[in-house]
């Protein structure tokens, strides 16, 4: 009888185990400080995401498992690669977001990355907060301060640049915020006016044979 | 005066030159004159398609590098002092303050106005770091629409053809500024394709003249669709030159 009973704890505890996420090397926590946040911001910089975006997956396969079966149906695509290539994208996002709710420090790398893409689309700000509520997304607080901490923390070019030349590219913008032809409220709207400007690294590989020495010593040739 | 000019003793003949002989040299369906127009209607068309050629190589260092910035608020590049102040920004910011040399590409409108501000004070943009040296954008925005509005005209026939090239997800009814390059792309396919056709149909020499090939093309082709071939070839071309012009 104590044997039997022994078994089914065991069994227990082994459930119990199974059901627990795993973190992997792409789960961030941001409770370990700037280290970490640097980490995060170093592997975004990347841009390289096509083997980061299932380790929680890979890691986790017991879950993964259990999900796919709970998500399983009798539909047959056509397109099978691409069919489980959109299942993966949906159980890592799932994964992520549980891993998310056992700790609001925790960020897996799915969250982030929709977070700044949420950022960079102009994600209306209530959608924002109901979305982080429910941990899909990073707070917007978090994620604003994240892509400033990142835009620091730039790497720079993958490639040597040239000295001494820099370049600079800019375009002008103008769009008209909350206009309408009727107006039915106290304010008639404004004309956003904004110059838009960025800095391009010029590589040493481009040569463009100019003597720095003698254009600062004033001999233009 | 002028006849006795040409005609008596001083005149530009000589004597006894009898100038009527020459008149029919100078006639259209003269056969050298008009064999001078045919080799040169063969020899513009066959060298077409050896304009086209793409260069496949890639550059070493991979994508271009670019750091973009907090916006310059409340100023555009409709004056010259919205664009001289801009400039002044961006040489003061610590990541060209620092450059011998700092490009600075933008539109042709603000090319322009760096221009004129580079004539007017030198000793500002020029003699003081960084130097200013303005850069224009490689293809500017009214060309494109330009292009777009004249090929319109003839996008029935060129989704024809660009189906018979395979090439149809470079065709949009409607296309911007950033899909030029596909829409270019797809053009120069094209237009290698309409050459190599008229080319190989001279080469058969079966008509010694550009207008016994259109009689021919005429009587073989439905008619629209030969007027269209000639004209996308007359557009490829001004939008070739034009392309080249502008750079």
């Amino acid at each position: 009888m104590q044997q039997h009973v022994t078994a089914l704890e065991d069994l227990k505890i082994k459930h119990e185990r199974m059901l627990i996420l795993n973190p992997t090397s792409y789960s961030f926590d941001m409770s370990k400080g700037d280290d970490e946040k640097l980490r995060l911001s170093q592997v975004c910089w990347q841009g390289q995401f096509a083997d980061c975006l299932s380790e929680l997956l890979v890691d986790n396969p017991e879950l993964t498992a259990m999900l796919r079966a709970a998500v399983s149906n009798t539909y047959s695509p056509d397109d099978e690669d691409l069919f489980l290539h959109k299942q993966d994208l949906k159980l890592e996002s799932l994964l992520s977001t549980i891993y998310k709710s056992q700790n609001q420090q925790q960020m897996p790398l799915f969250i982030v990355l929709r977070s700044i893409y949420s950022y960079h689309h102009g994600m209306h700000r209530e959608s924002w907060n109901f979305e982080s509520a429910v941990k899909l997304l990073a707070s917007h607080r978090w994620t604003e301060e994240f892509i400033k901490f990142s835009i620091c923390h730039n790497p720079g070019p993958p490639f040597e640049a040239l000295p001494f030349v820099s370049g600079v590219v800019f375009d002008n913008f103008t769009v008209k915020v909350d206009y309408k032809s009727l107006h039915d409220l106290d304010h008639n709207g404004y004309r956003l006016d904004m110059t838009n400007w960025g800095s391009v690294t010029i590589p040493q590989e481009v040569n463009l044979k100019l003597n720095i020495a003698a254009i600062i010593a004033g001999k233009y040739e | 005066m002028a006849v006795h000019a040409a005609n008596g003793r001083f005149g530009m003949f000589k004597p006894m030159f009898d100038k009527y002989s020459i008149i029919e040299l100078f006639h259209p369906d003269h056969p050298e004159i008009t064999d001078n127009k045919v080799e040169r209607f063969r020899g513009f068309f066959s060298n077409i398609p050896g304009m086209f050629k793409r260069n496949s190589v890639k550059p070493k260092y991979g994508a271009t590098h670019i750091i973009w910035r907090e916006p310059i608020w409340d100023r555009l590049q409709s004056s010259n002092e919205d664009v001289e102040a801009e400039l002044t920004l961006m040489r003061e910011h610590p990541a060209h303050s620092g450059s011998v040399l700092m490009l600075a590409g933008g539109d042709g409108l603000t090319e322009m106005r760096m221009e004129h501000a580079l004539a007017r004070d030198p000793r500002k943009w020029l003699f003081t770091m960084p130097m200013v040296l303005p850069v224009r954008g490689e293809m500017p925005h009214g060309t494109a629409h330009t292009l777009h509005g004249y090929w319109r005209l003839w996008l029935k026939w060129v989704k024809i053809l660009a189906r018979a090239c395979d090439q149809t997800e470079y065709i949009q009814d409607d296309w911007g500024v950033s899909d030029l390059k596909q829409h270019e792309h797809c053009v120069f396919i094209l237009t290698a394709g309409v050459t190599k056709f008229i080319d190989m149909v001279f080469k058969m020499k079966v008509h010694q003249h550009p207008r016994q090939w259109c009689n021919h093309c005429w009587m073989h082709v439905p008619q629209t669709e030969m007027l269209h071939t000639v004209l996308i070839s007359c557009m490829i071309l001004d939008f070739c030159i034009c392309n080249n012009a502008m750079q």
